[in-house]
């Protein structure tokens, strides 16, 4: 039997489009996905305030080591709710499939956003499904909104020098992973997207510890979030070159292709403020191989700096355009 | 001009090619201007090619020398 | 052989003692030609370690920024006029021509590929015979046998799609050019190391002789530029002008025979122009007539007008006659997401480090 492959009925809103969404995305979906097909999910909202975000996704490859666009679609949304210190409840998936793709390539895709949904405990409650002729999509794009509940927002005080800033693991692993897949690039390592659910972790933490600040530091990476958070301040920002963790083969990398892991994505972790005596306590909470890198100073105001291995200073300024590895 | 970096030489296969590791990144690149390379051996790889071979004895020395400079800052 | 040994911070903290020991007093400038040695200089902030009467500067040594408007200018007609598959290093996407970049070219339709080894952009000429593969060949003499080596493999597998579109230049001249400026004043040089491994440390020695000026071969660890910063030191202490070699490891004095043999074989030394110097005497390479077929020069009818941006004065920061900040559109109109000249795109170009780390 021929390989089965979408087509643009599959978008028409009629038969097709009824048995992809119940053969595909509802089977595969279970207990995570919608309990019911109507136009919009009626739910019933716990106390509390709402916070609601969106992404889009259109990564490419589709599939990747240590993940694919269904983990990320899934991932990026709880994660972008779980810094605002949210729970996250609900996602909706918009999905723009291209002519052409495989059914089994679908079907994988969905089983990721199935397990990445059960591994953060939320549901897929609304959908939508549009094809688009062969040669106008990369496969498939996918938009995810999330909403979730914010009982208890970030605490009081306010960042202030003296305070750590700590991650909860290597840096750079996403970006650095799909850099080895671009064709032109191709260089063998065992590098894997970090690529998971984080809310899980950051209530762990924030059920101990207060957490003055967060943010997952996606496209742009940790220098490009930091910034963010100095930006404007009158206080600035102290990294430690010595305690940022990378994993081996993102080092060997950053010397191949010249490129700096601190700007590259990263789909797993979390950047935390925390009060110089929770430090070690949040860090032990955060597990692997979660680290202290800087504080909060009261010098360079506005901006983040770099403490260099030979104990000389730089600032690490915010990323202007997508990296791409050099010779010089 | 010039972003090479040192590499041992893991494997070598037939063409003028071979292999190395940079910190757990296998990286292959051409023995095409390198005079008997074996494996083990150092050598620099720039944009896919290794352009020259790396004295390791050179290099221990020169570290030993720089360790026994007496004024530090 | 671990890269992090060249990086010791202890060992870095003893050689610039020693530095600040040996330098004599009167004021120096030392000019590194490598944008390899700019990046590590301001990654680890080597000029505060320094004394002050040392100034450190960075010369032409950056291949990006000493490509002239033109060489872009024709790699974008390549692409969009003449339809080929451009190869290009990554480093040159984002130099702004004189309408627009390569990057810009590839938002308008032109397939414009990054690639890590002009290797790969020969493996993928073969893969696909009806597209013209060009790679854009720019680079001082470490990068020529890399550039230069899938023409010979071209010619031996009779792949016939394949051409480089060459803006090689050698270093040598280039030094030659900045000792004959009125402009700037350099009482020595960092040799670039891996430039120096492919050509050997003799092709320094007349210019230390004619010019007085003492040089060491530098590598790009911060150890290994710290080293040929001492060895300057104890130089200019010692009122000599040897050609010095602080990274002996990677460089035997004779460079690498093979590499130098095939680039005998595939190029000729020509007359070339760099920006900011003008047209440089022996600054460059071409093709030599046996492998016209794979020039792109010559394989294509290549038209554009070039013009160089107003107000730009990449040529004067490139020999270190200014600072960037001293040049009037740094940050004023001139940053990394819009760059005017190449300073400012290349990651080293000095107006690139200066406004990123600084």
């Amino acid at each position: 039997m021929a390989e089965q492959k979408i087509i643009l009925g599959h978008g028409s809103g009629g038969r097709l489009t009824h048995e992809l969404v119940r053969d595909v995305f509802c089977r595969h979906l279970g207990d995570n996905g919608p309990s019911s097909l109507d136009d919009g999910a009626v739910l019933d909202f716990p106390a509390g305030r709402l916070v609601y975000t969106t992404d889009s996704y259109v990564v490419s490859p589709l599939e990747f080591p240590g993940g694919d666009i269904g983990t990320l679609c899934v991932a990026g949304t709880v994660n972008d709710l779980a810094v605002m210190g949210a729970k996250p409840l609900w996602l909706s998936l918009g999905v723009i499939l291209e002519a052409g793709l495989s059914f089994q390539t679908l079907e994988r895709i969905v089983r990721s956003i199935a397990r990445t949904a059960a591994a953060a405990g939320v549901q897929i409650v609304c959908g939508d499904t549009k094809v688009v002729e062969r040669g106008r999509g990369d496969g498939i794009y996918i938009n995810t909104s999330g909403v979730g509940v914010l009982t208890r927002p970030l605490a009081e005080a306010p960042v202030a020098p003296g305070d750590k800033i700590l991650i909860n693991g290597t840096i750079g692993d996403h970006g650095m992973t799909l850099l080895t897949l671009r064709r032109g690039f191709e260089l063998g390592t065992h590098l894997q997207s970090d690529c998971a659910p984080l809310n899980h972790l950051i209530e762990k933490v924030r059920a101990v510890v207060d957490v003055k600040w967060m943010r997952d530091p996606t496209r742009g990476g940790v220098a490009t979030a930091l910034n963010e958070l100095a930006d404007g301040s009158e206080w600035g920002i102290l990294l430690q070159e010595e305690s940022l963790p990378f994993s081996e083969p993102v080092r060997g990398l950053e010397e191949l292709l010249g490129l700096d892991p601190l700007y590259s994505a990263n789909e797993g972790k979390v950047l935390m403020v925390v009060s110089a005596a929770d430090a070690d306590k949040a860090c032990a909470l955060l597990g692997g191989q979660a680290a202290v890198i800087g504080e909060i100073t009261a010098e360079h105001a506005g901006r983040l700096v770099l403490n260099t291995t030979l104990n000389t200073r730089r600032t690490l300024g915010v990323l202007t355009s997508d990296p791409l590895p050099r010779i010089c | 001009m010039c972003l090479a970096i040192p590499i041992q030489i893991s494997r070598l296969s037939g063409d003028e090619q071979a292999e190395g590791t940079q910190q757990g990144v296998v990286l292959p690149f051409s023995t095409a201007v390198i005079e008997n390379p074996q494996v083990g051996d150092y050598v620099l790889v720039h944009a896919g090619i290794a352009i020259q071979k790396l004295d390791e004895a050179d290099a221990l020395e020169t570290l030993a020398v720089w360790a026994e400079l007496q004024q530090e800052r | 052989m671990q890269l992090k040994d060249f990086r010791d911070p202890g060992l870095a903290s003893k050689l610039v003692g020693a530095i600040h020991a040996a330098m004599p007093s009167g004021r120096f400038t030392v000019m590194e030609v490598c944008g390899g040695q700019t990046h590590t200089i301001y990654k680890y902030c080597l000029r505060e370690m320094l004394p002050e009467n040392l100034r450190l500067i960075s010369g032409p040594g950056c291949p990006v920024c000493v490509t002239p408007i033109r060489f872009i200018d024709r790699a974008v007609s390549l692409a969009l006029d003449h339809g080929c598959t451009v190869y290009t290093f990554g480093d040159l996407m984002r130099v702004p021509g004189t309408a627009m970049s390569l990057e810009r070219a590839a938002a308008e339709g032109g397939d414009i590929r990054a690639v890590y080894s002009p290797l790969q952009a020969l493996a993928r000429a073969a893969d696909e015979p009806e597209r013209e593969a060009v790679f854009l060949g720019i680079g001082f003499e470490t990068t020529m046998p890399a550039v230069i080596l899938p023409i010979v493999q071209a010619a031996e597998q009779g792949i016939e799609n394949f051409s480089v579109l060459l803006s090689g230049k050698r270093v040598p001249p280039v030094l030659e050019a900045v000792l004959q400026s009125p402009d700037v004043r350099v009482n020595g040089f960092i040799t670039p190391g891996h430039v120096t491994a492919v050509i050997g440390t003799q092709p320094y020695a007349p210019l230390c002789e004619k010019y007085r000026v003492p040089m060491a071969v530098g590598g790009f660890e911060p150890l290994d530029l710290l080293a040929a910063v001492l060895n300057l030191a104890q130089q200019f202490a010692a009122c000599t002008h040897e050609n010095a070699n602080a990274y002996t490891r990677a460089v035997p004095s004779d460079g690498n025979p093979k590499a130098q043999a095939l680039m005998a074989r595939v190029l000729e030394v020509a007359d070339d122009e760099l920006r900011g110097l003008g047209t440089v005497p022996q600054g460059g390479f071409a093709i030599r007539e046996e492998y016209a077929a794979f020039d792109a020069n010559r394989r294509f009818d290549i038209q554009v007008e070039s013009r160089e941006p107003a107000g730009c004065a990449c040529g004067q920061v490139l020999c270190g006659v200014i600072e960037p900040p001293e040049c009037p559109l740094f940050r004023t109109v001139c940053s990394p997401d819009s760059p005017v000249g190449a300073c400012m795109v290349s990651a080293e170009g000095a107006c690139n480090a200066a406004y990123l780390f600084e």
